[in-house]
């Protein structure tokens, strides 16, 4: 089990953003995954994804790790960020474009914008 | 086993007495629920998020928890 505590450390240390998921960023395989996974892409921002369906270990793990009962989770610089619900509000609201900004990770504001606009 | 949205409210009405709580949902399976509450003030949402989780007792929890898909949105009172 500790091994798996290591990894996560290890994937969300070596990795600015990681995403653990449902299934994989090219193909999600659960609603809440595929919107966060949508985001991002959408943005253009650079990812890890880690699919906890292909681990039941890391299944559990990241949910110990992070103290948080469902996936999608979200981590930027080793911080986690949240669930599917949190980083919806924090797109709308331009949060993450903050976080994303002050953690120095690239992606693209037109686009952030755009979610916003037909969001709105 | 199924959760109805009458349970999920019980638990947050547990959780949260005072809270102003509503939930939706009757499909069994897809859930959205907000919670505002005095208790939130000057957390930010993951600690808001938890404290939620923690109300409902691991229904959230493990592959067979009875509640995959629940929407949630947390505040403070304004």
């Amino acid at each position: 089990m500790s091994d798996v505590k290591e990894t996560i450390q290890k994937t969300v240390t070596d990795n600015s953003v990681v995403l653990f998921m449902k299934g994989t960023k090219e193909m999600p395989q659960c609603g809440f995954s595929s919107r966060v996974a949508g985001v991002l892409n959408y943005l253009g921002v650079e990812f890890a994804d880690v699919n906890v369906l292909a681990d039941e270990n890391m299944r559990q793990g990241i949910k110990d790790f992070s103290d948080w009962p469902t996936v999608p989770q979200l981590y930027v610089k080793g911080e986690f960020v949240g669930g599917c619900d949190i980083i919806t509000e924090m797109t709308l609201s331009g949060e993450l474009d903050t976080l994303f900004t002050e953690q120095s990770i690239t992606f693209d504001k037109d686009a952030a914008d755009k979610i916003r606009e037909a969001n709105g | 086993m199924a959760i109805t949205a009458q349970e999920i409210e019980t638990l947050l009405r547990e959780g949260f007495p005072e809270g102003q709580i509503t939930v939706q949902g009757d499909d069994g399976q897809h859930f959205a629920a907000e919670v505002i509450d005095a208790s939130f003030v000057g957390r930010n949402r993951v600690q808001q998020q938890r404290a939620v989780y923690a109300a409902l007792k691991g229904k959230m929890d493990g592959s067979e928890g009875e509640l995959h898909a629940l929407a949630l949105t947390t505040k403070a009172p304004s």
